[in-house]
């Protein structure tokens, strides 16, 4: 069991780290979306009107097969339209659906573009490796949950017990128990349920058992527990006049009990078979519901409609739905948050643990590759975090239509968050004995840099963010200046440590060297 | 309104609760204060799980059983680390709780309990419980106290 839990730790450890703290993001995904996107700081619209955008969008991708867009909530105040254009591929353009007009390109893929697919798929394309990873990681996290709880079996007794004035190791391991069992249940869901969402991708033979005598089993299958439905294109014009979207929304909408609808699209603009898609949206429920209308757009009757019934689909459906949290709950959306910082705390303080109980041994015993496990653990624990401020920071300081080496806006933010990581690896495999700590003091720093950037280049500073009610703006900030000071307080302790401890003349000669004390410098993060 | 005091309620049961099962161990009654521990060990637990109980049963009316039952969980780890960081920082927060505990006892309830202070314990291992308290609880599976290896070092423990 404790070779599991080792070796488990060690290897996947790093991409745990990660996915967790991308995920933690990922819960406020809408509300960094909007301190990114600095356009889409308004309130919600009360009342929606879709008929006079849809003309305009027509114009805009004339021939497009299908365009759509995902209404506004109150987390995500504009309209997010879709369409492709005249080569084919997928444009997107955000806008106010209350007064009818677009939003001008904001430049950044932001929370629900990056941070968001990073927690899920690494960002790595290539034959979908990174949902594999990130399965193997749910996996494993799972197979460490139980064997932790049977290895480290003293926190039965040492239950609620917190030391944080004994020496490191001790109070690592504390930590690291306290936060492995208190969210155990909650850390064990996710991992599974995050399982149960990439069933499609992990189980893909699925469907040909299921459906196996049906002459398409994929699509058969996905009819099934999606409601996909499709009727092809007449090649005919259809009418001058349609049916009113509005009037299909709010029909759709009234048929839900008063649940409104999170996304419509039209399929076959402008042809006679041209029809209109609604789907339910998963505020009021913790299961994800998959609803949906088709009307025929000429007429404006329904031509098809679902509803997800069976056992096994609406299981599933639960699962992902609490693993999604689309659902409107303030109070369990920061329960999440708090429960995966606390995964975060979980897997570092573990890292931490297992670094400095063997890395005297390691040292004695001359092995070259424990620099590398050392550097590629800061790199992959504090860096990241350095990493992910940096892009708050760089956000706030390129000016919109910025373009740089044939590199739009969006995708220099995304570089510069590469460099700066691929930066703290090398500086923590340079500097081994004082990355911790100096990487600590660059959170602090960048915390603090990125609020005073959106007071000044945006105007909305904490006051302004507070008194019109921009919670989401006030609420980043207000995380950013909380990680800023627990950083600064962490990185001063360490100080303290470091300078009050008698360094072993033999680190004199350079190489790995002393202690470096972190329990959890990626507590406050947010 | 009422959910909103239905939510803190439901936080505060947890709290307490957890904070009732704390002061039945040593451990943290030593840290709470010094007044000798008395022999409740039931009462206490059975008042924590109650405490536990009540508040799951006041999210399952704030907000009904699927986002009562996963406001429960994490709730239940929010309160538990609080209730850790209380003990570890401000420990004394939780005297008068302990005080009302100990005066509630039965009268020579404290003499039940051998000693306040409790001897040096073992430098490894498990602690030999004093004979008033009762045995912890033990994950299936895990070796029996006594019959612990010496050391597993260094992911043991």
């Amino acid at each position: 069991m404790a070779w599991l839990h080792t070796w488990a730790g060690v290897v996947i450890g790093s991409l745990l780290f990660i996915i967790f703290w991308m995920g933690s993001l990922s819960v406020f995904d809408r509300e960094i979306d909007r301190w990114m996107m600095p356009d889409t700081r308004f309130h919600a619209p009360e009342s929606i009107h879709l008929d006079g955008l849809a003309d305009d969008i027509t114009a805009l991708a004339p021939g497009s097969p299908q365009w759509g867009i995902t209404l506004p909530t109150e987390r995500a105040p504009m309209g997010r339209i879709f369409y492709q254009d005249t080569s084919g591929t997928f444009q997107r353009k955000y806008a106010n659906l209350e007064t009818g007009t677009f939003i001008p390109d904001q430049g950044t893929r932001a929370g629900t573009g990056f941070l968001y697919p990073f927690h899920y798929s690494l960002h790595i394309r290539w034959k979908g490796v990174g949902y594999w990873l990130v399965g193997l990681a749910a996996l494993a996290m799972m197979a460490l949950l139980v064997t932790g709880v049977i290895i480290h079996s003293r926190i039965f007794i040492d239950f609620f017990t917190f030391r944080p004035k004994k020496k490191l190791p001790r109070s690592t391991l504390d930590l690291h128990n306290l936060s492995g069992v208190l969210f155990l249940p909650f850390h064990f869901m996710i991992a599974f349920s995050g399982l149960v969402i990439f069933m499609n991708i992990y189980f893909p033979q699925g469907p040909n058992l299921a459906y196996g005598d049906t002459d398409v089993p994929r699509s058969e299958f996905f009819a099934d527990i999606y409601g996909r439905y499709s009727r092809d294109k007449a090649e005919a014009p259809g009418p001058e006049d349609t049916a009113s979207l509005d009037v299909m929304l709010a029909q759709s909408e009234a048929a839900w009990e008063g649940t409104p609808a999170s996304f419509v699209r039209v399929w076959h603009p402008g042809d006679a078979n041209s029809y209109f898609e609604v789907r339910r949206s998963g505020a009021r429920t913790v299961h994800y519901p998959r609803q949906v209308f088709y009307y025929d757009l000429a007429s404006g009757d329904v031509i098809n409609e679902y509803s997800d019934s069976s056992p096994a689909v609406h299981t599933q459906r639960f699962l992902s739905g609490m693993h999604f949290i689309l659902y409107d709950h303030w109070v369990l959306r920061w329960f999440y948050f708090v429960a995966g910082i606390a995964g975060c705390i979980l897997i570092a303080t573990g890292f931490v643990y297992w670094m400095e109980t063997r890395r005297k041994k390691h040292e004695k015993m001359g092995l070259k590759g424990v620099r590398i496990v050392h550097g590629l653990t800061i790199g992959s624990v504090t860096g990241i975090l350095v990493a992910t401020l940096a892009f708050f920071v760089i956000n706030r300081l390129l000016p919109l239509n910025t373009e740089f080496l044939g590199l739009s806006r969006a995708a220099l933010e995304i570089a510069v968050f590469y460099l700066v990581w691929v930066a703290t690896f090398a500086h923590a495999f340079f500097r081994p004995s004082r990355a911790w700590l100096e990487q600590t003091w660059v959170i602090a720093g960048l915390s603090v840099l990125a609020f005073v950037l959106n007071g000044l280049t945006t105007g909305d500073h904490l006051f302004r963010s507070i008194s019109e009610g921009l919670w989401a703006v006030a609420g980043m900030d207000l995380m950013l200046l909380f990680s800023a000071v627990v950083a600064a307080l962490m990185a001063r302790r360490l100080q303290k440590k470091q300078t009050s401890e008698p360094v072993p003349i033999k680190q004199a000669a350079a190489a790995p060297s002393p202690a470096p004390r972190v329990p959890k410098p990626e507590v406050a993060h947010g | 309104m009422v959910d909103v005091l239905l939510l803190l309620g439901s936080f505060l049961a947890s709290y307490l609760g957890f904070a009732l099962m704390a002061l039945t161990l040593d451990r943290h009654w030593r840290d709470i204060t010094d007044r000798p521990k008395p022999d409740r060990q039931l009462v206490l637990r059975i008042g924590g799980y109650g405490l536990l109980v009540a508040a799951f049963a006041m999210v399952f009316v704030s907000d009904g059983p699927s986002f009562g039952a996963l406001l429960w969980i994490l709730g239940l780890g929010a309160a538990a680390y609080a209730l850790a960081m209380t003990l570890a920082w401000r420990a004394e927060w939780l005297r008068p709780l302990a005080h009302v505990v100990s005066q509630s006892a039965p009268a020579g309830a404290a003499a039940a309990s051998p000693s306040p202070r409790r001897p040096p314990r073992p430098p490894s291992g498990v602690a030999p419980a004093p004979p008033g308290a009762r045995r912890v609880a033990r994950p299936p599976g895990a070796p029996p106290p006594g019959k612990r290896p010496p050391q597993r070092p260094p992911a043991g423990d």
